[in-house]
Parts: C-alpha cells; sequence; structure tokens
C-alpha cells in the first residue's frame, strides 16, 4: 500500500487519493464511514488532474454504468 | 542472476520527455525475478507514464511488451514490427539486454529503465545479495564455496587478514568476514588443508573488457571461413 | 468546492462487500460518490488496478477488505 501510493507520488499524484481500511464483514458503520472520509479528502483535494479538458485521454473507461444519471 | 533495481521515475521520465509514442520492453528472465523489469513492473511503469504525462496535459502511447530474455537474439527479432511503431524504447533489462535490443535496433532512441547492480541470489522475495564478482577465475573449490574476491570487503585471495573481528569486516562492521566463514566451513569438513595453499596473484588481466567465450564447437564450425 | 468525486472502492467480497451490503440494509446514509469493484479477495488486488483506476479519472480508491 505505501508502494502504491510512493508510485502516486512518483507520478505527481497526491497520495492521499489512495487509502486502505480493514472492514469487517458486520462493520456497516465503518464502510460508511470509510465512503465518507474518502468522499471528503476527495472533495478537498479536487478532482483527478488527468480528467479535465484536453488531457483527458480518449481511451479512458467511463465510471458511469449505462443508463446511470450523472 | 543479475540484480537489477528500478530507476526513480524521474529519470526516466525525463529522459523520454521528448517522446510521444513509447516502447517498453521487459525481460522476462533475471530482472523479472528480482522485481525490476519483469511483465509487471513493465506494466506499472507504463501506468505511471501515462499518468503523469496526463497530469502535464499530454497524451503519449505506451507500447508494453516483455520477452523471454533481451540477451538472445532470437527473442529480439520479432520484435521489429513493434519497434518500428515507436518513437523510443524504454528497455526493463539489464545492461546486457539494454545494449544488445540497441545494437539490433540502432536507429531508434534507446534508455535504460533500470540500474544493473550485480551477479546474485535471491535469499528471499526481495533480498537480494551478491555473490559473484564474474572475474574469470573461480576459487571457490578451494574455499567451501564462499568467494574470497566478492564475499570478502576486501578481496582477498590469502585471508583471513588483521582486521577481522568476531566474524565481522573492519572495512565495515555490518559485513561478514568472508575468510571467518570459509574457516569455519572448511573446518567442518575436515578441508582446513586448503588454507595452507598459497593461492597466486589473481588473473586480472583476462579481465579486460569487452570479454569474450568462444566455445570450441563454434570455433570449430566458423573458423574455416576464416 | 462542492463536487461528486468518483471513488472507486476495490473490496473484498466477504468483509467490506459485506459491510457495504450491510449498510444498504440497514438504510445508512452514505456519499453516493462510490463504485464498488467486487474482489474475491483483496489480496487479488494489484497495483496495476489501483493505477489503472487513476489513468481512468477516479478522483480517489478506497480498498476495503
Amino acid at each position: 500500500m505505501e508502494y502504491a501510493q510512493y508510485l502516486l507520488e512518483e507520478v505527481g499524484l497526491e497520495p492521499e487519493r489512495l487509502e486502505m481500511y480493514e472492514i469487517g464483514a458486520s462493520d456497516a458503520p465503518k464502510w460508511v464511514a470509510a465512503v465518507q472520509e474518502m468522499t471528503e479528502r476527495a472533495q478537498a483535494l479536487g478532482p483527478n488532474p488527468l480528467k479535465q479538458g484536453a488531457s483527458h485521454p480518449a481511451d479512458v473507461l467511463d465510471f458511469n454504468q449505462p443508463g446511470e444519471e450523472k | 542472476m543479475i540484480i537489477a533495481q528500478r530507476k526513480p521515475f524521474k529519470e526516466i521520465s525525463e529522459a523520454v520527455a521528448p517522446y510521444d509514442k513509447i516502447l517498453i520492453v521487459g525481460c522476462g528472465t533475471c530482472v523479472a525475478v528480482c522485481l525490476a523489469g519483469g511483465e509487471k513492473e513493465v506494466g506499472l511503469l507504463a501506468s505511471q507514464l501515462k499518468l503523469a504525462a496526463g497530469l502535464k496535459g499530454r497524451r503519449i502511447e505506451v507500447g508494453e511488451i516483455t520477452v523471454e530474455r533481451q540477451c538472445d537474439r532470437e527473442f529480439l527479432e520479432p520484435l521489429c514490427d513493434f519497434v518500428a511503431d515507436h518513437d523510443a524504447i524504454l528497455s526493463m533489462a539489464c545492461g546486457a539486454g539494454v545494449q544488445f535490443l540497441a545494437q539490433l535496433y540502432y536507429f531508434k532512441p534507446i534508455f535504460p529503465a533500470v540500474d544493473t547492480t550485480f551477479i546474485g541470489v535471491n535469499e528471499a522475495v526481495g533480498l537480494f545479495t551478491e555473490r559473484c564478482r564474474a572475474c574469470h577465475h573461480c576459487y571457490l573449490g578451494l574455499t567451501g564455496g564462499i568467494c574470497p574476491l566478492t564475499m570478502c570487503p576486501k578481496g582477498l585471495l590469502n585471508g583471513p587478514c588483521g582486521g577481522t573481528l568476531n566474524g565481522k569486516c573492519e572495512v565495515d562492521p555490518e559485513k561478514d568476514c568472508a575468510w571467518s566463514e570459509i574457516y569455519r566451513r572448511l573446518e567442518q569438513q575436515g578441508r582446513l588443508d586448503n588454507l595452507k595453499k598459497i593461492v597466486p596473484l589473481h588473473p586480472h588481466a583476462r579481465s579486460t573488457t569487452p570479454g569474450q567465450v568462444i566455445h570450441p564447437a563454434y570455433q570449430r564450425r566458423y573458423s574455416a571461413y576464416e | 468546492m462542492s463536487y461528486l468525486p468518483k471513488i472507486l472502492a476495490f473490496v473484498c467480497t466477504y468483509c467490506a462487500y459485506t459491510a457495504a451490503d450491510m449498510a444498504g440494509s440497514a438504510r445508512m446514509q452514505y456519499p453516493e460518490s462510490v463504485r464498488i469493484v467486487q474482489y474475491l479477495c483483496t489480496g487479488r488486488i494489484d497495483l496495476l488496478h489501483i493505477l489503472k483506476a487513476f489513468e481512468a479519472g477516479a478522483d480517489a480508491v478506497l480498498v476495503g477488505g
């Protein structure tokens, strides 16, 4: 995990964009907290710089599932 | 096995910055085992390069291919179509592989993505240690299988010297004294007599680079034409 | 800045996915920013998967196991 964060840092992405959580099978509140924390972090860091305008690689996969409104 | 280390990403990305179509060629033998330049590392480097280029607003094409060995013509020749499609080659093989690839595809700029370090062993996953200096003359039979040139920090052929202390070397107290090890091993095998043999000067002259080994069969086959 | 980030969650079937499932059945509210990729085991997750996620434009990656 540290190595992955280091790889991100090397290319110039914030390592905070990646985090690992240990979530037990019955630990729903922890899952909710993890999602909330990552959302807050991503909001604080701003969108992934790769997504913007011209730099957007043409071959990116679209996360939105078909039919999903976004 | 040849041990290598991935170069820092900054160095690699600066080297290939002028090119838009880069072919990363991995090597599936030594550097794959020492986690420096195998198929997986090729994938990671390609992904990193694409991410870094994207962050700078550039769009680059990165080709990935891993061959069995880059030090062998038969594996490099099929690469010609891939090489033709790219502006530059980034080789993740050892120095030998990089040079052979460069020799075969001399018209393309080539860059190394790893630093070749030494000939060593895979002590554990992720721990690689040096064992051989490729010195052209092997003493292992005399020293109980411990190389005095490589394992002794001073490279002494007739050791131990006076600098051994509790099995460690005076050069670096972290390093083991190879000659203490050699003594212990020979003692265990009852071959302490070996220590009495004085090893003559090491034939350093043989190590003049670039070295060459010609197999007798090769000699027989081709000498007729010379 | 208020935008809805896209978070890719790599989760293990037996831990985090079950937890997420339970969060759903318990009607717990959490941001809809997350997209779940279910793995049979977190051990299957590869550095490459994570980098590819960022390459494809994920704002953050959450690994849950």
